[in-house]
């Protein structure tokens, strides 16, 4: 039984696609960092998904299978433009835009921070963690959405996690500051 | 369990992925060592911090293929906090609830601090979820050091939010009856309940049950006024 048999009629796929779009485009944006591409890829995701409906069978795994296809639409990019296999620029442009309190300004240097080391990953490591640590994805279904073996995923997120921790550990000054303006 | 204790161990562990004996050995190690507790800390406060830094695009928004809505200050900052009080004490893996319930050190701690207290379930391992009511009863039967009831905060999310669903919570009669104490606030997360909604599951809330946007910023905004914190 196909998916639009399923739910009757393609309206109500087309529901549940849009209902996934800001999951999928915050996953996509981890992985590129410009909010532009993030557009980009889950547009050609959504837009895969609209003409593969057919494969998908069981409606309760639509969630893995959109990541799947948005993995797939990701690496296609990663494939055509040589320049996104190394991320140093992250596009910032989704921060506060009112950080003139200093207590703004220090939150936001934080998820600088962390988005910043995130993008310095390597991408098979970025893939990992952000589909467990932002999605709360199961490492079996990790498995499944990149189709490698969950050995892999645990050792992937196992190094990416010492990665974060060792370059996160390296400014706490700025936690420091915080709290005091904070407590 | 080997004596060697990998980092993809207690990954495993603060990812839920863990199964339920092989949980309660580690967490035996964990209370009895406290680098080890120090390491789980650790890497529970990375993933917190994580989630911090890329919150759900407004919908609207998102839709509209534009803006990311603003990060709201709070899980930044809950991210830092719990840093530091993970760095500075260890508090939050060693005032893990105990069996036995809260000890006379925590509640001397507790007490110490202005007697208000934020216990943090992130688990519907039913175990946990009855170790961690059984520690909700006894933080609201007690007193600060003027004689006053503690303030007591109850914040589910993730796994945890189970707990305090119609038809999910194997502990209802028991989420119900902490209806009595006024002193007690039970509080969902949204972003938890939203999640389960996606899956398909009705999320219908027990009585009492008061909603937060977030469980981070929850959890940030009591620790900034003080609270004491204690995770499930």
């Amino acid at each position: 039984m196909s998916l639009l048999s399923f739910f009757g009629r393609s309206r109500q796929f087309e529901n549940l696609l849009a209902e996934n779009r800001p999951r999928m485009w915050r996953l996509a944006y981890a992985w590129c960092h410009s909010r532009h591409l993030a557009d980009d890829i889950v547009q050609e995701a959504l837009a895969k998904a609209l003409r593969q409906h057919d494969q998908l069978r069981d409606p309760a795994a639509l969630r893995g299978w959109l990541y799947s296809i948005l993995f797939n639409c990701w690496h296609d990019q990663l494939r055509e433009r040589k320049d996104l296999t190394d991320i140093d620029a992250v596009d910032e442009a989704e921060l506060p835009d009112n950080a003139s309190p200093e207590t703004d300004y220090e939150q936001n240097e934080i998820v600088r921070r962390v988005r910043r080391e995130v993008a310095r990953l390597p991408a098979g490591q970025r893939e990992v963690i952000t589909l467990v640590d932002l999605e709360e994805c199961a490492y079996a279904e990790v498995a499944t959405i990149l189709d490698i073996p969950i050995g892999t995923v645990m050792s992937r997120l196992s190094r990416a996690r010492s990665a974060l921790r060792d370059k996160l550990r390296e400014q706490p000054a700025k936690s420091a500051t915080l709290y005091q303006l904070k407590a | 369990m080997h004596n060697e204790i990998s980092d993809e161990i207690l990954n495993a562990y603060i990812d839920n992925e863990l199964d339920t004996a092989e949980r309660a050995r580690l967490l035996e190690r964990l209370t009895a060592d406290t680098t080890l507790g120090g390491r789980a800390c650790e890497l529970w406060q990375l993933k917190q911090m994580l989630r911090g830094a890329y919150p759900l695009p407004h919908e609207k928004s998102a839709l509209a293929g534009r803006r990311f809505a603003p990060p709201r200050w709070t899980q930044a900052l809950a991210a830092s906090l719990l840093l530091l009080l993970g760095a500075a004490s260890g508090w939050l893996v060693h005032e893990r609830v105990e069996s036995q319930g809260v000890s006379m050190r925590q509640l001397d701690a507790i007490r110490h601090d202005g007697g208000r207290v934020v216990l943090h379930l992130f688990s519907d391992e039913p175990a946990r979820m009855e170790a961690a009511l059984r520690m909700a009863e006894q933080l609201a039967q007690a007193q600060d050091q003027a004689g006053k009831p503690l303030r007591v905060e109850f914040v589910a999310n993730g796994p945890g939010l189970h707990l305090l669903r119609v038809g999910g919570s194997p502990y209802a009669d028991r989420v119900a009856h902490l209806k009595q104490y006024s002193n007690l606030r039970l509080v969902a997360c949204h972003e938890a309940m939203q999640r389960l909604q996606d899956r398909g599951l009705d999320v219908t809330l027990l009585p009492s049950v008061e909603i937060a946007p977030s469980a981070e910023g929850e959890l940030a905004a009591r620790l900034t006024q003080g609270w004491r914190y204690i995770q499930a």
